[in-house]
């Protein structure tokens, strides 16, 4: 039994230390993903704090036999994807807009400025372009290393369909990459490891602690 | 090959990088197709992009900020367990008192004359004398209808279920107090 078990049966049987060790562990995970979701600190920030209450209040439907990880990642992606559809954006406006100017109209905040380069940055409006469907599944693709098997059970879909999302969502952001004034920023990778970041915060879930 | 399946095999060789044979087939198009070859290249541009991205740390007081929001009641029990256990408890309390009952029948023939500031303590053991009878009179009842076995065993399983229904006491008692959490 690894120590992520016995802190998930111990909350279960209502040990809110035991939750609290959860809440450290993946707050990595859970933020970011709510942070690529909504797009800023804040909304990253109460998006992630929700996920653990939902997580909290529904501890004893968990399924042991699933991945916490997925399952907490599960929550979290459907509360980013109710706020996304809360904020009644018009998505196809972005195709009425040069992308450059879609990118280019929301000045970010120091705090946020802080976190980010300037390549994060524009990472960051890029993916904001994108409907939320979309978004999920590149997030949890490229962030997070997932399967389209994997993306497909968390967000209640067919592999067919990531697949798709994922195909549709690569072009949009080609649109939007090849249309940006100040591509040429971008650097030829590093071939030695092309993708540094590629699945990083899954090798931290993998390195829990063992009991 | 047509180009939608250029297109598709785009994604499949982002998936699997390893796969050579699928490359050499892309790049066997794409020498030929301008439109495939510069899609080709916007597509690995976005896909390093996406792949560099940064990753983004919470706030340092996170967990102590969940925490806070935390229920100070405990996630739902298993309603029928609880729902037993409350039966069982109190029945067995039920049982008890019956046989204490029976207990002070045998105990008073005891008090059989009242002594100078008896009045009220002849009162009062009327009173439990009535009672008592009335409790050896279900405990005869009880016993020429269920054996004695089973009464046993029915006994042994509320004395369990009187534990967890303590326990379960216990627990909203807690739940009901402050929560005491500190950041681990």
């Amino acid at each position: 039994m690894n120590a992520e078990h016995t802190w998930i049966v111990q909350a279960q049987r209502g040990d809110q230390q035991a939750f609290a060790k959860l809440v450290e562990a993946y707050q990595g995970p859970v933020y970011n993903l709510a942070y690529r979701m909504l797009g800023n600190a804040d909304d990253a920030a109460d998006a992630a704090q929700e996920t653990f209450l939902r997580a909290y209040a529904h501890l004893a439907s968990y399924d042991p036999k699933r991945k916490f990880s997925s399952w907490l990642l599960t929550i979290a992606s459907n509360y980013c994807i109710d706020q996304l559809r809360r904020r009644r954006i018009n998505w196809v406006s972005v195709e009425e807009l040069p992308p450059w100017e879609t990118l280019q109209a929301r000045t970010p905040d120091p705090e946020e400025s802080a976190i980010r380069g300037s390549n994060a940055n524009e990472i960051q409006e890029m993916l904001n372009t994108l409907p939320p469907d979309y978004r999920l599944a590149v997030v949890l693709r490229y962030w997070y290393d997932y399967s389209y098997q994997d993306i497909a059970a968390m967000t209640n879909s067919t592999v067919s369909a990531v697949k798709s999302r994922l195909h549709r969502a690569r072009r949009m952001l080609a649109e939007v990459i090849t249309a940006m004034p100040y591509r040429e920023r971008h650097e030829p990778p590093d071939t030695e490891n092309p993708y540094p970041q590629k699945g990083a915060l899954m090798q931290c879930i993998v390195q829990m602690p063992a009991s | 090959m047509h180009c939608a399946d250029a297109s598709q095999l785009m994604d499949e060789i982002l998936d699997r990088p390893a796969n050579s044979e699928l490359q050499a087939a892309l790049l066997a198009h794409t020498a030929d197709c301008a439109a495939c070859r510069a899609e080709w290249l916007a597509i690995q541009q976005v896909d390093r992009l996406l792949a560099t991205a940064p990753l983004v740390s919470p706030p340092s007081n996170f967990t102590t900020k969940v925490m806070a929001h935390l229920p100070r009641r405990r996630p739902a029990r298993n309603l029928w367990a609880g729902a037993l256990a409350l039966f069982a408890g109190t029945s067995f309390l039920l049982l008890v008192a019956v046989m204490a009952g029976v207990g002070l029948s045998s105990m008073a023939g005891l008090i059989d004359m009242p002594g100078s500031g008896g009045a009220m303590l002849l009162q009062l053991s009327s009173a439990l004398i009535r009672w008592a009878e009335a409790g050896w009179e279900i405990r005869r009842v009880v016993l020429s209808l269920i054996p004695s076995g089973v009464i046993a065993l029915y006994a042994l399983v509320s004395l369990v279920a009187i534990g967890m229904w303590l326990g379960l006491v216990a627990g909203v008692q807690g739940a009901l107090q402050p929560a005491d959490m500190h950041d681990p």
